[in-house]
């Protein structure tokens, strides 16, 4: 990737987005102006309140509010990246030059990214020069280096989400106004995001300011999957042969069915498959085998998730004293009448957070489908560490010993239902990585669709079969089990 | 190894020198890449670009020479410009291989993009800048030092009656300068292969005229150009030879001359009488075959016309038959080309339609046009 194109079209675009006084002007209010007015809003907030130490409580928050408003401008220039371009037919001169798809790609972003950044900077050290100028209390009641370096990293990540965001959006539609609807899937949570650091911030307890640290890095890690994404994703065959914003689901349905029929490895495209029908028996014997097979990376990734949830499970047990619990702790020993009814109730839910956890982890980047093994081996670890901790003994069995808790509890149905969850969890992590980088010969949405293919293959018949076994024994053994160690 | 110390002293030279000569050799070897490739500087073989379901180019072979300039012709998503984008290595093809200057339009798809200037069927500039601008900004993407960009822009925004606008910006160019300022982006680099896509689109008379010489002497410096154009006259002007494209297929491929003697048969010939024609036409019995016969006039075919025509005047002459005159009919291009393509736009209803129709084309325009014509 040459560092020098990049740099080529970022100097170009931001040069031409500097020379355009419909964007200029509001920047530099936005930069200038609009801090200013803040600041000696100030007075006014303290005549008002009539208290430094509440106001003083406001001052991060608008600084926030003074970096994000600039930083929203991205949106705009980087929506228009791609697509703008496209409109006015000056794409296809630049997707002749030889230059790499990457190196386009990060010259877009770069430029999108760089003006309302500026600006955003530029606003903050006005807002906090003027501050401190005017009021110097409440500037040192206010902000503290910490609370500026945060507000700053929050604003830099947010920025870089959303143009990352954008630009993807820009290099898969094929108009602005398409571009421009399609924002709102932007703006929408990044909107909630400030919210939720407004709260953190006004809020301003020890515990807030880790959470919003824990922000920024969650902004990071989603900045660099989306630029990830974008990359992997961006394409100048795709750009200049998407002629219509044309949904097709028949075609859709046919390419979805195509990959259900039928298991071939990730990249084989549709017209590569022999069509024939879907049969279990083949399934079964020659197509799931070779799945798990496929499936090493995400399997492995999941089984980390439970590992690191059943670890952190452990930590917890041992180390904090967890009162929300007490009561569960206290009722070891007991179990319910077992019951088939019992039995369904716990399978049906399995069932459904599975699919539900595998689908929503296109949209979250296959986080819901890491937390459920994660979460079920936590609790499982969170339990056996607390008995632990409590005096059990890991190698006798007795109504304290974390040993026989295992045994009874988790062992009977466990044996079936953590791999399972491992598997469903595996299955929505591809699910959730299929927008990040579509193996060769595949186009992001092929590669959503033989996910998702492969999610619901899977799903009904592996998945529900054994969440039924797995449920049938929690309900009908599993007590039996408990009431045969425990009484 | 070594004699003395003064050889011990030179080693490194050598090894310098050696070095210097294998770069210079690598170098030299790229142009030699780029500038002896006399068989074919464009070969695409059986290329096919499909969009979905629709098929967009049909398995296109096509050789040009270097030096050589050939005119696409063909109506409105004949395929002429996916051809080209998959020559110019922005669409990867479907199926097919292409190489231009030697290299893979796939394999190396930098390379050949930078062989190859291209002309986009939309100027498509960047309005906020200014000429030297914006040359300089794809002179930069094409590797070029600002200065020699810079000296280049200077001699063809000159060379094409640009240089006394450059500090203007360019949304404030007319239809053709802007086209022609397009034309110098495809050239700034100076690519021995370019892609024209309607290159005198919007010109006026004057402009058109300067966009014309630019390529005659584009083509006098042995650049190889494949021109798409719907402008039969610049086709026939420009091009040492002409592929006409129907339904993402190659349907004729040819001279002018022999497109037409393929598709519209042997000239015919017009012979003028100061008598009535039917003293004439006895005399062509067995001589040439007869197209049209008029009151005083008469039209043959005539395969060979030095042969034919001396032994008709003389035969003419003998029987003392006045004769007023002797010309071959003109045929132009056009005649070529709307026997090709003149039904496709009564046929253009749906694409399906029509790419089921070229779906049972014959491989040859000859056969296909037996078939279409009554």
């Amino acid at each position: 990737m040459s560092v020098s194109a990049i740099r080529t079209i970022t100097r170009r675009e931001v040069g031409d987005t500097l020379t355009d006084w419909r964007i200029l002007a509001p920047m530099f209010i936005l930069a200038f102006i609009l801090p200013l007015l803040l600041v000696s809003a100030a007075n006014f907030a303290i005549r008002f309140i009539g208290d430094d130490a509440t106001v003083s409580l406001m001052v991060p928050f608008v600084m926030l509010l003074v970096g994000f408003i600039p930083a929203s401008f991205s949106l705009i220039t980087a929506l228009e990246t791609f697509v703008g371009e496209r409109e006015r037919n000056s794409l296809e001169a630049l997707l002749a030059m030889p230059i790499s798809d990457g190196a386009l790609y990060l010259g877009k972003l770069f430029s999108s990214l760089l003006p309302p950044l500026i600006s955003a900077f530029t606003a903050m050290g006005v807002f906090c020069g003027a501050l401190a100028l005017a009021y110097p209390d409440l500037f040192a009641q206010g902000l503290t280096p910490q609370y500026i370096l945060v507000i700053v990293l929050l604003i830099t990540t947010k920025a870089v989400v959303m143009v990352a965001s954008a630009v993807i959006i820009s290099s898969h539609t094929t108009s602005v106004r398409a571009a421009n609807l399609l924002a709102s899937f932007v703006l929408l949570p990044t909107a909630s995001v400030v919210q939720l650091e407004a709260i953190l911030i006004i809020g301003r307890t020890a515990r807030s300011w880790s959470v919003l640290w824990i922000i920024v890095l969650l902004l990071t890690v989603m900045a660099i999957a989306l630029i990830r994404t974008g990359m992997g994703a961006f394409n100048r065959e795709e750009i200049l042969s998407r002629e219509h914003e044309q949904l097709n689901l028949r075609q859709v349905g046919r390419t979805w069915m195509t990959f259900f029929r039928e298991y071939r490895p990730a990249g084989v495209t549709p017209d590569q498959y022999s069509h024939v029908k879907f049969s279990p028996a083949r399934f079964y014997r020659h197509e799931l085998p070779q799945l798990l097979r496929d499936y090493r990376l995400p399997l492995a990734v999941a089984l980390i998730a439970a590992l690191s949830g059943l670890l952190s499970g452990g930590y917890i047990g041992t180390t904090y004293h967890v009162g929300l619990l007490d009561n569960y702790l206290a009722n070891i020993g007991s179990a319910p009448q077992p019951s088939l009814g019992l039995g369904l109730y716990v399978a049906l839910n399995n069932i459904r957070v599975a699919a539900l956890s595998g689908v929503f982890s296109l949209f979250v980047f296959g986080v819901f489908a890491f937390l459920v093994p994660a979460v079920a081996f936590a609790q499982v670890g969170f339990v056996a560490s607390s008995l632990a901790r409590q005096g059990g003994s890991w190698f006798t069995l007795d109504h304290s010993s974390p040993l026989q808790f295992l045994l009874a509890y988790v062992l009977p149905h466990g044996i079936i239902e953590l791999p399972v969850a491992i598997l469903g969890a595996a299955m929505g992590l591809r699910v959730g990585a299929a927008l990040m980088s579509p193996p060769k010969g595949f186009t992001v949405g092929q590669n959503i669709l033989w996910a998702l293919a492969q999610l619901a293959k899977v799903w009904l018949f592996v998945l529900v079969p054994l969440f039924l076994l797995s449920g049938l024994i929690e309900g009908l053994i599993t007590p039996l089990v408990v009431v045969a160690l425990y009484s | 190894m070594f004699a003395n110390r003064y050889d011990l002293a030179i080693a490194p030279l050598h090894f310098i020198l050696l070095y210097f000569i294998i770069t210079q050799t690598n170098s030299n070897y790229r142009c030699v890449a780029h500038g002896d490739w006399e068989q074919s500087m464009i070969e695409a073989v059986q290329l096919h670009k499909e969009f979905g379901a629709f098929q967009a180019v049909r398995e296109i072979s096509l050789q040009v020479a270097e030096g050589e300039v050939v005119a696409l012709l063909g109506p409105n998503g004949a395929g002429k410009t996916t051809t080209v984008r998959m020559l110019g290595a922005i669409l990867k093809p479907s199926s097919g291989a292409a190489r231009i200057a030697g290299y893979d339009v796939v394999a190396q798809a930098r390379e050949v993009r930078h062989v190859v200037g291209l002309l986009t069927e939309f100027p498509g500039l960047y309005h906020r800048m200014r000429a030297m601008e914006y040359l300089a900004f794809f002179g930069a993407l094409q590797g070029m030092q600002a200065r020699a960009c810079a000296q280049r822009g200077e001699q063809l925004l000159k060379q094409f009656g640009l240089w006394d606008a450059r500090e203007k910006r360019l949304d404030s160019y007319s239809k053709g300068m802007k086209q022609k300022i397009a034309l110098i982006r495809a050239l700034i680099h100076d690519p021995p292969v370019l892609f024209l896509d309607e290159p005198t689109t919007a010109m006026d008379p004057h402009s058109a005229r300067t966009v014309r010489d630019a390529i005659a002497e584009l083509r006098a410096a042995r650049r190889t150009i494949l021109l798409t154009t719907h402008n039969l006259v610049e086709a026939e002007t420009l091009a040492d030879r002409i592929v006409v494209v129907r339904g993402g297929q190659i349907v004729a491929e040819g001279t002018r001359a022999e497109l037409t003697r393929q598709l519209l048969g042997e000239p015919v010939w017009e012979l003028r009488l100061a008598a009535p024609s039917e003293r004439a036409a006895a005399l062509l019995d067995g001589l040439a075959p007869i197209e049209a016969l008029g009151d005083d006039w008469v039209q043959y075919r005539c395969i060979d016309a030095r042969a034919i025509n001396p032994q008709l005047i003389g035969r003419l002459a003998a029987r003392g038959i006045p004769v007023v005159s002797l010309a071959e009919l003109p045929r132009s291009l056009e005649d070529v080309y709307l026997s090709i393509v003149a039904d496709d736009n009564a046929e253009r209803g749906t694409w399906n339609a029509s790419a089921e129709r070229a779906a049972a084309l014959p491989a040859t325009a000859e056969i296909y046009l037996e078939e279409v014509q009554p």
